[in-house]
């Protein structure tokens, strides 16, 4: 292939910044409000070669793939909790293909899943407003684990809950009183380092 | 000859229709599942979606069930060319195993082993992926009727001739990817783009970002650069093309004698205005085969032949 230097440079430079004019960097989705699916590598947009198939294997199919203009992670996964929480199911870290996600049984999902954690806003929660509702607790896959009922209903999340966003999926109070964040630095609800 | 000639094309339709469907059913099998899943019968959809879904869910159940549990052989039918899982077996592209490792990343077991199909292929018949297989391929060719039929009413099109950068684009994305640590392909590769758009066209019901990219491939391949984008810029196609330097199965002219000097059908007819009456079509050549149909005298044909292929660079 006859190519001179210059040539090469450019062509290689023209793949380089045809990316931004896709729309690098214009996030679309508030990523504080996003969660990864199960068991999502740290350095998870890294190993996602973008292949679709976590989201094709879904059960719940809560997760959906960032368009094209969503920058770095266009093509990558995100779960809205409050449109689909995960079923814990764990198919899609067993069709992973890189190692983006890590494979694991459904009997693991306690110990290995951390998508995220859930905030209870004891402002807009019904049971903490005086009327009985516990809906989380029953939307949950650990309940008694992850999230334990007081008097009147009323939720509290414990350290093990594991980020599913079921309970804000099913939540009745709108805007949802349950309300999942990643554990992130970047997240408004980072506990810090654990 | 011509009836071997014509088989092979429609063999090589089959092939190509066959790996968009996959493509679609793959993505719209997620709804099938979810629906499995969920209500686990027939009449249920039927009820909840209407009877023509009903239908095609019971199809869709009676067929896997043939080869296994439904839900699990459907499972094993996901992802696009690029990563695929095809009945269960792995389907790589080996630049996304390039892209991964130049990140520093180990790539797993059997994205190494998908991997090895293509170069496979790649080894015995050069760039076979592209012409029998790639979604985007099909697009540039209904792009290339649609130009012939332009070019018949007059119309003047432009006709831009791009170097052959394909490997260095490929490098280009490779660096890209190690240095932000992002994977770059599935925005500038066109066939990655194309069935990721169709994917989450089936997956999402939107078709907007399908349609568009559909319409740019086809546009540049009327408008601006017929062919230009698999020649010239396609990484995918420049890392099969080397691999497939002596690969055995390829396009040949069969018949030694020389052409008459007037004519020029093949080369009017190849998608990449390759010359293989005059045996100067490598390495570009995908042996999609369109010249054999053209040819008066039947010299072309594919085949075996074994060493290294007369390149024209
Ligand atoms: S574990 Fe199951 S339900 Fe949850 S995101 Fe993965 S595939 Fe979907
Ligand atoms: S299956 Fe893995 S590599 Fe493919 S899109 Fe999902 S997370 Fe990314
Ligand atoms: S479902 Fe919502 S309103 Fe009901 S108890 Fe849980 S947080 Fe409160
Ligand atoms: S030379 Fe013939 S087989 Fe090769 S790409 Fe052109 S038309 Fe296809």
């Amino acid at each position: 292939m006859a190519l001179s230097r210059r040539e090469a440079l450019a062509s290689m430079l023209a793949g380089a910044f045809l990316l931004p004019g896709t729309g690098c960097g214009a996030a679309q989705a508030d990523p504080s409000r996003t969660l990864l699916p199960p068991t999502a590598s740290e350095d998870f947009l890294a190993r996602c070669i973008r292949c679709g198939r976590c989201a094709e294997v879904c059960t719940a199919g809560c997760i959906e793939l960032h368009p094209p203009w969503a920058g770095a992670e266009a093509g990558s996964p995100f779960i809205v909790p409050r449109v689909a929480g995960c079923n814990t199911c764990t198919m899609c870290t067993q069709v992973c293909p890189s190692g983006a996600l890590t494979p694991i049984e459904p009997e693991d999902v306690l110990d290995a899943v951390d998508m995220g954690l859930a905030y209870v806003d004891e402002g807009l929660c019904l049971s903490f407003l005086g009327r009985v509702c516990g809906v989380c607790h029953d939307a949950c896959p650990f309940p008694g684990e992850a999230i334990v009922l007081g008097h009147h209903a009323q939720p509290q999340v414990l350290g093990a809950c594991v980020g599913c966003g079921r309970c804000e999926e099913r939540c009745p109070q709108i805007p949802a009183a349950i309300r999942v964040f990643r554990q992130d630095p970047g997240s408004p609800r980072w506990k810090g380092p654990a | 000859m011509r009836a071997r000639h014509l088989a092979i094309q429609a063999f090589r339709r089959l092939c190509q229709v066959s790996a968009l469907l996959f493509v679609l059913y793959a993505a719209i099998s997620a709804h099938w599942r979810n629906f499995k899943v969920g209500h686990n019968s027939a009449r249920l959809v039927g009820l909840l979606k209407n009877e023509a879904w009903g239908e095609a869910y019971a199809l869709n159940e009676r067929a896997l069930s043939w080869f296994g549990e439904p839900l699990e052989v459907s499972d094993g039918f996901l992802g696009v060319p690029w990563g695929a899982s095809i009945a269960g077996l792995p389907f790589t592209d080996p630049l996304s195993v390039a892209a991964l490792a130049s990140q520093g990343q180990l790539p797993p077991t059997s994205m190494l082993v998908g991997a090895l199909i293509p170069l496979g292929l790649a080894l015995v018949g050069g760039k076979l992926y592209c012409s029998f297989l790639c979604p985007a391929r099909l697009v540039f060719e209904l792009g290339g009727a649609v130009r012939m039929g332009l070019q018949r009413l007059g119309l003047p099109l432009g006709e831009l001739g791009i170097p052959r950068l394909g490997l260095w684009v490929g490098l280009g994305l490779v660096l890209f990817s190690a240095g932000m640590g992002m994977g770059a392909f599935h925005l500038v590769l066109p066939y990655l783009s194309l069935s990721q758009g169709l994917a989450a066209w089936m997956l999402t019901g939107s078709a907007g970002v399908g349609l568009a990219i559909f319409g740019v491939l086809l546009l540049v391949e009327v408008f601006v650069a017929p062919g230009q984008i698999c020649r010239s810029l396609c990484p995918t196609g420049a890392v099969l093309e080397q691999v497939g330097r002596a690969a055995p199965f390829r396009l040949r002219k069969v018949d030694p004698s020389a052409c008459p000097s007037s004519c020029n059908l093949c080369q009017r007819v190849c998608p990449y205005g390759l010359f293989p009456g005059q045996e100067t079509h490598h390495p570009s050549c995908d042996s999609c085969g369109r010249c054999t149909l053209v040819c008066p005298d039947n010299k072309l044909a594919h085949g075996l032949e074994w060493g290294a292929k007369r390149c024209s660079d």
